[in-house]
């Protein structure tokens, strides 16, 4: 059936693309029309997926602390948690502070969620299921990944309130260290696959999966990983228990809502790229791509929770330390390794 | 640096590039309504003054109202997390002053609670000191292990946080039928959680790093400034008022009582971890050998101590609680005055802040194990 | 338990003999547990309390507790320091009293001698009335700063302030 599906829509899709390429005019529409549907399945495919993930962490994190998570809303298990408390969110007052800078503050949150959009864009679900195959893909992702620095500092400069300033400096601080182990990580799993595009990248582990040959690397883009997505153990822009909330602390209702959704739907899209890059993608026998590329995206996740929820907080000097006399370092080294390997082989 | 009220310094006493943070009364780390001003250099504390009374109850006024009996209630509720230690400093006071022998079998269920309730209160501390340092799920086991004390209190005299079980001359009431099983079935299980809580969190290199050379107290300074309990023994001061000043029985018990070196964060708190496993092992002596006999003395309705007044202490999970009565002779107390641990603690947060960032003094005060009920009264 | 009281009450007696030569000026007492009375008048305060943290071999260095009693009847208030030395079996208390009908009754502060001190006097200070000089930073620790009056006295309820009502312009430096 849905091999069927798949070749019923091409064939749609085709047809459709014969009869715009008639007149430049058509042509332009066809391509500003599928742009949006892409979009449109980009955004909805996030959404959906974040509801899940949110509902996911509750229910994980329950588990772990011997606790049973959401319940109620929702009879089984409460799955529409998540969806109760966005339906809460939207329904509060939008408070902007007196003294806050409004232009930054009003444009943070959506500078965010764009940023973790534009992640998307490159992510293979399967051989031909990807927004764009961009050719320089991975050079992409880390260009499209330090869009979040941006927003974390318009959040916590545009609050106008020193504890969400202080936490907004501690988290650009964050991202800006940590992207340069990762990328370097990134660069061994490139240099050999010998290609920057996602697609290919996932089709040449077809023998064998990356995570394999590159477990420096991986571990290296793993702490990175934490350290982008702003979690424990290096979530020190957030930091509840010490800077209650760090640079989202003024903001509520649907503004709250997008970082929250964002925080979420960027975990989504780094495991997916994770996936990717170590884990091979959406190859795999017997099931439909798609859904390898979903299972081990959310075993990733689940991975990434578990961590989550067993470790401490670093702080913040440490966690630069680490970040630049630790993972610098091995990154390097697993480049080097895999750089001569490639040169002699 | 005088602080206004409106939290602003007075003109010319701040550096240019200094700045207050104001660590509010409301604040997921401070346990209680402590408030904190900082002065910080960028992420460097300068300074971290405390600013207390946001819980003050009029402790020591009101027990002046009342009788002695009924002044017991009133102390629960300084130190709400270890009632029972409260409870024995005041009425061992009482005791001491009217002159009254406590029999045996009430001496050692006072331990009992008492040492209970030091694992108890030891567990919110773990579970909270987790807490401020990111990790979410200690709390939660923590507070599973604390629900056993917990249900063997409410057995026993009805209450899970304010008990009221002291009483002048003895305790309320013997332990009901089932108590001491259930205590074993506690006993064994235990230990083997607790290993696995200092596995996960004790061990852990990143709570190592945040706590080891953090808030460093000399033994000299502790000494001078007053500390007592896990923030005085963490400096390496080897004194624990169970055994070098012995009260109720505890004399008749063999523990051991863990000694820090450096005085950081961390010495303080294995001192305070490994405390619980000395807690069980007095709690299994005591079930050993349980004395017959009367649970509570033969004391006056209305007890009318003579005049003169007195000093007694114990250890209470944080430290020396002492209590200070004064008696005139009549029914009433004429002052009662409450040395709580955390007060004195107080006075080292900005001894110990000094130096070090930001994120540190949550480290530190929850290293300190405060109480706010108890330092406002 | 009684192993301890005697060491306490022979520390006592040492102690007593040490204040008979230190501090002559104080009027000594040793009660039935160990623990040694020391009455001093507001002045020689420091110098009793630098007595008794120079007592060897069991120097009082640990200040438990410092309390205020008030005394209407005498028309005093008294203030008691119960020190203990640490690690060791002495224990004393050294008791100031001061007068009461004055504005501003007060005695030197012994924050130098037992830094612990500090927040002790605050509160005494605070909920009581006694000024004490020489100290760091006198100023209320429990009550708030505008608050008016010293409610432990005996005779804050009958007495009371006016209340006012609390504005902005009482908190501008």
């Amino acid at each position: 059936m849905p091999a069927d599906l798949g070749a019923f829509l091409q064939g749609v899709f085709d047809q459709v693309h014969l009869w715009a390429s008639q007149s430049p005019f058509w042509s332009a529409l066809f391509s500003l029309g599928w742009g949006i549907v892409k979009v449109i399945l980009v955004l909805g495919f996030i959404i959906v997926n974040v509801l899940v993930l949110v509902w996911l962490e509750r229910k994980f994190s329950g588990r772990v602390q011997s606790r049973l998570g959401p319940m109620r809303v929702g009879r089984p298990h409460g799955w529409a948690q998540t969806i109760a408390d966005m339906i809460k969110l939207l329904g509060k007052e939008d408070i902007v502070p007196r003294a806050a800078d409004k232009a930054l503050f009003v444009i943070a949150p959506v500078v965010i969620f764009t940023a973790t959009m534009l992640v998307y864009v490159v992510v293979p679900m399967g051989p031909r299921t990807i927004v764009s195959d961009l050719n320089i893909g991975v050079l992409y992702l880390a260009a499209a990944a330090s869009f979040t620095v941006i927003s974390v500092l318009m959040a916590g400069w545009g609050s106008s309130s020193k504890w969400s300033l202080l936490g907004a400096l501690r988290g650009a601080a964050m991202l800006v260290s940590y992207e340069v182990p990762m990328v370097l990580a990134v660069i061994g799993v490139v240099l050999l696959s010998g290609t920057l595009s996602t697609n290919a990248i996932v089709e040449s582990q077809s023998g064998l999966w990356y995570i394999l040959v590159q477990p420096i690397g991986f571990l290296v883009f793993l702490a990175a990983l934490f350290a982008e997505l702003n979690r424990v153990p290096f979530d020190l822009a957030e930091a509840e228990s010490e800077l209650v909330s760090g640079f989202n602390i003024e903001y509520s209702g649907l503004r709250f809502a997008f970082f929250f959704l964002a925080e979420y739907a960027n975990l989504l899209a780094l495991s997916a790229i994770a996936v990717t890059l170590y884990f091979g993608g959406w190859q795999g026998p017997f099931l439909p791509p798609f859904v390898w590329f979903m299972l081990k995206t959310y075993g990733f996740i689940l991975l990434v929770m578990w961590i989550r929820w067993t470790l401490p907080r670093v702080r913040v000097d440490q966690l630069l330390e680490f970040g630049w006399k630790v993972l610098l370092p091995a990154a390097l080294v697993n480049l080097a390794v895999t750089g001569v390997y490639v040169l002699l082989t | 640096m005088t602080i206004t009220p409106e939290f602003r310094p007075a003109p010319g006493d701040l550096e240019e590039h200094e700045f207050l943070v104001n660590m509010g009364p409301q604040h997921p780390s401070t346990h209680g309504v402590l408030r904190v001003i900082l002065r910080v250099d960028g992420e460097r504390l300068v300074d971290a003054i405390p600013d207390i009374g946001f819980l003050h109850r009029c402790f020591e006024k009101v027990a002046e109202g009342w009788t002695y009996q009924q002044v017991v209630p009133l102390t629960d509720r300084l130190d709400y997390v270890s009632a029972m230690t409260n409870e024995l400093a005041y009425v061992m006071a009482v005791e001491k002053l009217a002159g009254i022998e406590v029999p045996e079998r009430a001496q050692w269920l006072r331990v009992l609670v008492a040492e209970l309730q030091r694992i108890a209160s030891h567990l919110v501390w773990f579970g909270t000191f987790a807490l401020d340092l990111g990790a979410t799920t200690p709390f939660l086991y923590a507070i599973r292990e604390r629900e056993h004390i917990l249900d063997l209190f409410e057995a026993l005299c009805g209450a899970r946080l304010t008990y009221s079980y002291m009483r002048i001359g003895g305790v309320r009431g013997d332990l009901p039928p089932g108590f001491v099983g259930k205590t074993r079935e506690f006993l064994k299980l235990m230990p083997s959680r607790l290993r696995e809580y200092e596995n996960l969190f004790m061990r852990n290199r990143i709570f190592e790093n945040r706590t080891k050379g953090i808030g460093r107290v000399t033994a000299e300074e502790a000494v001078a400034y007053g500390a007592s309990g896990p923030t005085l023994r963490g400096s390496g001061v080897d004194w624990d008022l169970r055994r070098d000043e012995p009260y109720s029985a505890y004399d008749r018990f063999e523990f051991g009582v863990p000694v820090g070196q450096s005085g950081d964060v961390y010495d303080r708190a294995v001192c305070r971890f490994k405390e619980m496993y000395e807690s069980l092992k007095i709690v299994e002596q005591v079930l050993d050998g349980l004395p017959e006999g009367d649970v509570r003395a033969k004391v006056p309705r209305v007890l009318k101590p003579p005049a003169g007044d007195v000093y007694t202490r114990v250890e209470s999970p944080r430290g020396e609680v002492g209590v200070y009565l004064v008696s005139d002779g009549g029914p009433k107390p004429y002052r009662v005055k409450w040395r709580a641990p955390s007060f004195a603690h107080l006075r080292l947060l900005p001894v110990m802040a000094k130096g070090h960032m930001v994120a540190d003094i949550v480290a530190i005060i929850g290293s300190i194990d405060i109480i706010l009920g108890e330092v406002d009264r | 338990m009684s192993g301890m009281t005697d060491r306490r009450l022979s520390a006592a007696r040492a102690l007593r003999d040490h204040l008979a030569r230190a501090a002559p000026y104080a009027e000594t007492d040793v009660r039935p547990d160990g623990e040694v009375v020391v009455r001093v008048p507001p002045d020689k305060a420091v110098a009793a309390a630098e007595a008794l943290a120079g007592f060897r071999p069991h120097p009082l260095n640990y200040l438990s507790c410092a309390s205020g009693v008030d005394r209407p009847d005498d028309d005093q208030i008294e203030v008691v320091y119960t020190v203990h030395s640490l690690p060791g079996p002495a224990k004393a208390s050294l008791r100031v009293r001061v007068d009461r009908k004055t504005e501003r009754p007060s005695l030197p502060s012994l924050v130098q001698v037992w830094p612990a001190a500090d927040y002790h006097e605050r509160e005494i200070y605070d909920l009581l009335g006694v000024w004490f000089e020489g100290h760091p930073d006198l100023r209320r620790i429990l009550l708030a700063e505008t608050f008016q009056g010293h409610p432990l006295r005996k005779d804050f309820v009958q007495n009371r302030p006016p209340r006012r009502r609390v504005t902005r312009e009482d908190y501008q430096p």
